[in-house]
């Protein structure tokens, strides 16, 4: 058990510290999201009952476009240089590095997500947030979601030859059921709950992850192996 | 203690539809040191990869350190340690960093100073803090050197021990390699270069197109 | 004699079909284009017992590790990927003239849409590999997850909206139009039954003759060098 969580916490550090140093990956993915946040004002005119209306929808959107690229790099950049090879030989457990690999961009969505969600608040004139709690209920369990899935189709990836485009492809069908949950508890938390069918949606996202986490964390073993 | 570290009977290895082991037999006593060699492509670094299990053979059966090939995994990833063509180690670290990460991946904390006393051991002592993006490919090879001696182990697969490696580098791996050997461990190499690791072989193994001469 | 099953499973398909077509009443309200029901519904049924079969063999595979676990979860999914097509398609076609749109955001359909892609993105996976060992390794794991979607999918859609009819159940028809949906079920099931043999076996022959044409040096040799 020692060994599991030491494990883990190695790897999350590892990523977390290439990651501050190289600031490649959130700068790129943060500026990109900025740049998307910019686009749809644009798109949908400014404005602004428009653009409060649609928010909800966009925030999740635009995190979900721009984590692509964060999440394509976690695993293919262990397979660069034989490191993969090491950490399949020479972990404590697979399920470990996994889990350290998901904190890891867990954080890094969680960052993109604030920035692009402050970025909407300024530009789009958004309300303060009617319930507070429920938001960032909704975000953490949203955030939980989009990095374990987001991890488990990466680690499929490094294993296959498909070019960079086929992350969204396989990973955005996947994710439909979280973001109709997410959407809808974000709308209730920003400009309240009309209809009072927050909880059905909050326990049905509830749901998706712990479902998802169990059985991502069942069947890793045999991915990592391959 | 096994009477033998390493045992394959038949096994081969496919990629695609090219062949790259075609039915290999070794047997190895514990405590030798045995030489692969052969021209480029003819199965070396396969057979290490399938001994360090990080490769299932195709066909074939197998023993490590007592251990089945197939089935054991677990346990011979414990006793095996594995340097690979590729070294493994992250740019974005630095060289004290790279060491204390591969010991925490595996569960286990550094006893105190045993990362200063293993770079001591390969010349990489006095620059504990310079990133890995900024080593030449002999540093780099000299810090995977020094992974292998942060924990005991009974089987060590080195694929290419020597290549970027000055003189004194490789002298120093022909003294880890002696030393390795004293303390009991069996110790494969894959090599191209016969000569240079005749004088310090128990046997030498020649591979060509995937089977033994 | 195999060839004579296909013909029992062809003939048996042709007849059902026939008595939905012809020997079955039209419906009251939405008249002949309800006919496109005889191949809708047991489609969309059949689509998912074949993708319940892949997920038992996903499970299979991560249970036993050989590879005929993996040859039933793949076959299973393209037979799947198959009928879910045709339900997409003939759902359209249906809802054209029955709510006056080719598309509703309905719940069953919508699921059915993201099924597909779900399955095809799986297909494709299993294309990018080239190693069988692999490849199933690799497609196992994402054959129970896309299949532990499938209900939440389809809850998160209902509720999102809702805009569907009732769901047909056999006390709303007429009891010809229930025997002729059931006949054809069981037609179609035994389509996906043949389909999901012949894949299979086709696969298998495939695999041996893999392994027969990159036969080992070794063996060529020694078989050479006996003459």
């Amino acid at each position: 058990m020692m060994r599991f969580v030491r494990c883990a916490i190695a790897v999350c550090r590892k990523d977390l510290l290439t990651e501050a140093r190289q600031r490649e990956t959130v700068s790129t993915v943060c500026f990109f999201g900025l740049v998307v946040v910019l686009l749809f004002g644009f798109a949908v005119g400014s404005d602004t009952t428009w653009l409060t209306r649609l928010a909800p929808g966009l925030l999740w959107l635009t995190v979900l476009l721009s984590v692509v690229v964060a999440l394509e790099r976690s695993f293919q950049a262990e397979a660069e240089e034989g490191c993969m090879d090491r950490l399949i030989l020479y972990s404590a457990s697979h399920r470990a590095v996994f889990l350290g690999k998901c904190v890891t961009n867990c954080c890094v969505i969680g960052t993109v997500q604030l920035i692009v969600g402050l970025a909407m608040s300024i530009l789009y004139d958004l309300p303060t947030p009617q319930q507070p709690g429920l938001l960032i209920a909704a975000l953490l369990l949203g955030d939980v979601g989009i990095a374990v899935l987001g991890t488990f189709y990466s680690a499929v990836l490094s294993k296959t030859r498909a070019r960079h485009v086929m992350l969204p492809l396989l990973l955005f069908p996947m994710l439909i059921p979280l973001l109709v949950c997410v959407v809808t508890t974000t709308q209730a938390a920003l400009l309240g709950d009309l209809f009072g069918e927050t909880t059905v949606w909050l326990r049905l996202l509830i749901l998706f992850d712990a479902i998802f986490v169990a059985a991502v964390f069942w069947t890793i073993d045999p991915l990592m192996e391959a | 203690m096994p009477t033998v570290s390493v045992e394959l009977k038949n096994v081969r290895h496919r990629y695609g539809s090219t062949w790259a082991l075609a039915g290999v037999d070794l047997c190895v006593a514990p405590g030798s040191v045995v030489a692969i060699t052969g021209p480029n492509g003819c199965g070396k670094s396969t057979l290490l990869k399938i001994l360090a299990t990080r490769l299932t053979p195709t066909s074939g059966t197998g023993s490590v350190c007592g251990l089945d090939l197939l089935c054991e995994t677990e346990a011979i990833r414990e006793r095996v340690q594995w340097l690979g063509h590729e070294l493994g180690l992250y740019k974005s670290l630095t060289i004290e960093e790279n060491l204390s990460f591969s010991l925490s991946v595996l569960g286990l904390t550094s006893p105190n100073g045993a990362i200063g006393r293993a770079l001591d051991r390969v010349g990489l002592g006095r620059l504990p803090a310079t990133s890995v993006a900024a080593c030449s490919s002999g540093m780099r090879k000299r810090l995977a050197l020094a992974r292998l001696l942060l924990h005991p182990a009974d089987l060590r697969l080195l694929d290419e021990p020597h290549t970027n490696l000055d003189a004194e580098g490789r002298a120093l791996m022909n003294t880890l390699i002696g030393e390795w050997k004293r303390q009991g461990a069996t110790i494969i190499l894959a090599s191209h270069d016969h000569a240079e690791v005749m004088p310090f072989c128990d046997l030498v193994v020649r591979l060509d197109r995937g089977r033994m001469e | 004699m195999k060839y004579g099953i296909i013909l029992v499973v062809i003939g048996f398909f042709v007849l059902a079909q026939a008595r939905g077509l012809f020997f079955t009443p039209p419906d009251q309200l939405m008249g002949e284009v309800q006919r496109l029901m005889y191949i809708h519904v047991p489609a969309a049924w059949n689509a998912f017992i074949a993708f319940f079969i892949t997920f038992v063999g996903s499970i299979g595979y991560l249970w036993r590790k050989t590879p005929v676990w993996d040859r039933l979860a793949a076959s299973s999914a393209e037979v799947g990927v198959v009928l879910t097509a045709m339900t997409v398609c003939l759902g359209a076609i249906w809802g054209r003239p029955t709510w006056g749109v080719w598309w509703t955001w309905d719940a069953r359909l919508t699921t059915t849409a993201i099924l597909l892609f779900l399955y095809l993105g799986f297909l494709a996976i299993r294309a990018f590999i080239d190693d069988r060992r692999t490849r199933a390794r690799v497609s196992a794991p994402i054959g129970i997850l896309i299949f532990l979607n499938v209900p939440i999918v389809y809850f998160s859609v209902k509720w999102w909206r809702t805009l569907h009819q009732v769901q047909s159940s056999p006390s709303t028809m007429d009891l010809g139009m229930v025997t002729s949906l059931r006949l054809n079920a069981l037609a179609l099931l035994a389509v996906l039954v043949t389909f999901l043999y012949w894949r299979m076996r086709l696969e298998r022959r495939r695999q041996e003759r893999e392994e027969q044409l990159a036969m080992p040096p070794a063996i060529a040799d020694s078989t050479g060098g006996g003459r």
